[in-house]
């Protein structure tokens, strides 16, 4: 791949997260600031249409209000919460056979 | 005093894309050219490539806007200040009135980029223009395109 196909991909995968001129945003920061506080609110609405689906989801089933509402900040679980009930360890082999986790 | 020169001399390698340090040490103050209705461009000389050059037209804050750190600001306020029998005919001068070395500029601007980010290289900036300048093309024509970023 030559640099500036590397460029492109790079420059193309930065406007697909936040599509704004960086140049003007360095040259008038406080006009750009707006601008980009805008579109900041704009991904924030299609988050929140993206959750509101399962909020509706929620909402519909009465059960799930009392015992399993969806979370306002909606994130990854930890391991232990889903760990299969088993030993946290593996077992362990002896000689060559050693195993690495 | 140090840290306003290091700040102006990194406007220059985001905004233009300049190969820092090589390119800014071997800038003169005969390759800024100023023409009428605001326009103008710069003559870079390439260390990399067998001191060849390459003419790069600015926009209007780079060259010679009044509220930017432009070329014009630097030469009528900053470089008229400290140029003393040292100076030569270098374009970016340090505090003292010394052109930069090439190894002491470069040593300079990187622990402060890496104030704000931990990965920081000059070369960075040249990079950071690239995409930048690609992104604008986007906006503004809605492809891609890579002309006005080979220079």
């Amino acid at each position: 791949m030559s640099t500036t196909e590397g460029y492109i991909r790079y420059a193309e995968q930065y406007y697909r997260a936040l599509p704004c001129d960086w140049i003007s945003c360095a040259l008038k920061p406080l006009e750009q600031q707006k601008k980009v506080a805008e579109m900041h609110k704009i991904f924030d609405r299609q988050k929140n249409q993206q959750n509101a689906v399962f909020e509706a989801v929620d909402t519909n089933l009465s059960f799930c209000q009392k015992w399993a509402r969806r979370d306002l900040n909606s994130r990854p679980t930890g391991y232990q919460p889903v760990a299969p009930t088993d030993l946290s360890y593996g077992p362990r082999c002896e000689g060559d056979n050693t195993l690495f986790l | 005093m140090r840290q306003h020169c290091i700040s102006i001399c990194s406007f220059f390698g985001f905004l233009m894309g300049i190969r820092i340090p090589t390119e800014i040490y071997l800038m003169k103050t005969t390759d800024v050219h100023f023409e009428a209705k605001n326009r103008g461009y710069v003559v870079i000389t390439e260390r990399k490539k067998h001191d060849s050059q390459r003419n790069v037209i600015p926009e209007k804050a780079i060259l010679n806007s009044r509220v930017h750190k432009s070329l014009k600001n630097w030469l009528t306020s900053w470089r008229a200040r400290v140029a003393n029998e040292y100076s030569g005919d270098a374009l970016f001068l340090q505090p003292s009135g010394k052109p930069f070395e090439v190894r002491h500029l470069g040593h300079k601007i990187s622990p402060i980029g890496k104030m704000i980010w931990k990965d920081f290289q000059p070369y960075d900036m040249r990079h950071w223009c690239a995409v930048a300048r690609l992104i604008r093309t986007r906006i503004e024509t809605g492809n891609f395109d890579c002309f006005p970023v080979k220079n």
